[in-house]
């Protein structure tokens, strides 16, 4: 899922096609909405209802909707509500984590790579090559086994097949951004290459690199649904939505709330972030060099 | 002489990064903190057993030479022995690898059938309300789990409908119409995430396709939608999807572990996830390197097919002369 975006997002700087800014949709408006919805939500709610996802209730198993527990509770009698937002906070955490490390090491490097070429970029690209030899989930789940679970190895396991991504993607940015006119000027003129690369190139290349962080985070939430599944995820009693999935799923005929409830938060949220993606991929082909 | 010198470059890194990634697949057990072969052995193994499985596996020999006995053997199939089963990990490879590959073709045939014409109906009238509503779906599926997919899939149409097993594994010699059955589901649940992402590829070459002057004649000529699309908009647009075909090749694989385990199919991927979570690391080794291996070999050959596709591409690296540069894919 992840490289697909690129192919994408490299669109943007040949783009021909220049428009004025697009817009807010309503589905712009719905995705940031619920994404705002949910970080208050995580943040404000256990504290004014008082929730607590580890707490257990052997009298209120499986209870389903009620006043107390408003999406009922799981088979331990944890509430589900507090689960999802507790869950919001771990997933994010990996997610946004995950991508944010993984965008310092790879933008970075790939900015040089495609700014300085030569023996830099040969070495780099063979790295990414190698990294990217191994599919994605299968470095993650061999990562994720050699290091043992816990949400820092997760979040190693999920970035180490994530960064070279952005490697290629950063490099072939600037690359089409180095030849332009602003940035030979600044050359002749020369400025430091630091500053070329923070100060010309940077800017030019910034909305790319966001619209693929953001549709990253949603597929680093997705890798740690996957390895939860096969159990190679956050240890438990930690909640993720990928962990709650698949614990709920052993009592999807009875109670398919286990399921539903954080398969919807993980789908709205990760749904959000790939239609605000969207949005920034449409503007950075509208802008292009602004 | 540059076709030669650019295929033989090419050959050289590419050989190069298999030599690396086995490196890796070989250290990736002796970078573990402890004795390999008591990693191996696990907690259980016996200080003999142990003893033993150190002269087997040569460690009192340097790294480098290990590793290139280590590299002797895999490129004649010995990639050791599970610890779990016994086995030998190839003979699990030649076993299991053509469930595997049966299923990853039949959801690369499904996710193809249904993204071409899902794309062209949605680029051909960009913006409406069809494009609207399609772009809406491929973006939830690419926001879902496969294994929620899988957890849909199952839930209507082998617990409502009844019309399939929700999971198992039919082989061919029970019947062929079974056999496909059982690889149904399967398929359906690992084809949603790549039909998602051709969808967005094509669809946005299509798009383009259609904005340039060939295709307003075209419509000025008179010529159906249909001939249009099919004659006109879908070669010049291929490019894009066939580098993602060659990259979700690694998406399939990697999902391909999730729905194997989530079907109970006895190919590669539910073996790596058994293998996993077993730490029988000789059989994780084994399987990731055979893996990786075929991945990259996979890569290589889509690189080959582009060039069959555009004539330009192949222009550039037969002569010096100058070939008309791909405009924004």
């Amino acid at each position: 899922m992840t490289v697909a975006t690129v192919e994408q997002a490299e669109r943007p700087a040949a783009a021909v096609a220049k428009k004025a800014r697009r817009r807010w949709r309503v589905t712009d408006v719905l995705s940031l909405a619920w994404l705002v919805a949910l970080a208050l939500g995580m943040l404000l709610l256990p504290t004014l209802l008082g929730l607590d996802d580890q707490k257990t209730s052997a009298a209120e198993r499986l209870s389903g909707p009620t006043g107390a527990h408003w999406l009922g509770t799981d088979n331990y009698g944890r509430d589900l509500l507090a689960r999802a937002l507790g869950g919001a906070r771990i997933s994010l955490l990996i997610g946004f984590g995950s991508v944010a490390v993984a965008a310092l090491i790879g933008v970075p490097l790939g900015m040089l790579a495609g700014y300085l070429r030569g023996r830099l970029d040969a070495t780099v690209s063979f790295v990414v090559d190698v990294i990217l030899a191994f599919p994605g989930l299968i470095l993650a789940l061999a990562l994720a086994s050699f290091l043992g679970a816990s949400i820092a190895n997760v979040m190693i396991a999920i970035l180490v097949p994530m960064a070279p991504v952005f490697v290629r993607l950063a490099k072939a940015q600037t690359m089409s951004v180095a030849g332009r006119e602003y940035v030979e000027a600044s050359q002749v003129i020369g400025t430091p290459t630091r500053s070329i690369l923070r100060r010309d190139v940077l800017p030019n290349i910034r909305e790319a690199i966001l619209a693929y962080g953001l549709v990253s985070v949603g597929t680093a939430i997705l890798i740690e649904g996957g390895l939860s599944f096969l159990g190679m995820g956050v240890p438990q009693p930690q909640p993720t939505w990928g962990g709650m999935i698949n614990a709920g799923r052993v009592y999807l005929a009875n109670d398919p709330l286990l399921v539903v409830v954080p398969a919807a938060f993980m789908l709205l949220t990760i749904l959000s972030l790939n239609l605000l993606a969207d949005r920034f991929m449409s503007d950075a082909a509208a802008g292009g060099a602004r | 002489m540059t076709v030669f010198r650019t295929v033989s470059l090419k050959v050289v890194r590419l050989l190069a990064v298999l030599l690396v990634v086995s490196a890796l697949c070989f250290l990736s057990l002796n970078l573990l903190p402890g004795d390999p072969a008591q990693i191996i052995l696990g907690e259980a193994g016996s200080p003999e057993a142990v003893a033993a499985l150190r002269l087997e596996l040569g460690l009192d020999q340097p790294l480098v030479e290990r590793f290139f006995s280590w590299l002797g053997g895999a490129l004649h199939g010995d990639l050791g022995q599970s610890y779990a089963s016994g086995q030998a990990v190839s003979d699990i490879i030649a076993q299991r690898a053509p469930i595997t590959i049966e299923l990853i073709v039949i959801s690369q045939l499904i996710a193809l059938a249904a993204a071409i014409p899902t794309a062209i109906a949605a680029a051909a009238r960009r913006g409406s309300a069809v494009d609207r509503g399609l772009s809406l779906g491929v973006f939830s599926v690419l926001s879902t789990p496969n294994f929620v997919v899988g957890f849909i899939l199952i839930w209507i149409f082998a617990v409502k409908l009844g019309l399939y097993p929700a999971n198992g594994y039919i082989p061919v010699s029970a019947g062929f119409g079974q056999h496909l059955g059982s690889m149904l589901l399967p398929s359906l649940s690992l084809a949603a995430a790549p039909f998602a992402l051709y969808q967005r590829v094509l669809r946005a070459d299509l798009v383009e396709t259609y904005g340039q002057e060939f295709m307003q004649v075209a419509r000025a000529k008179g010529v159906s939608p249909v001939r249009m699309a099919v004659r006109h908009a879908i070669r010049p647009s291929l490019l894009g999807l066939t580098t993602q075909v060659g990259v979700t090749v690694g998406v399939l694989i990697g999902s391909d572990v999730i729905v194997e385990s989530l079907f109970g199919l006895p190919g590669l991927g539910a073996e790596l996830a058994h293998a996993v979570s077993g730490r029988d690391y000789v059989e994780v080794q084994g399987l990731v390197l055979v893996v990786a291996t075929a991945f990259v070999l996979v890569n290589a050959l889509v690189d080959i097919v582009y060039g069959v596709i555009d004539p330009r591409l192949r222009a550039r690296s037969a002569s010096r002369e100058a070939a008309p540069q791909r405009v924004a894919s």
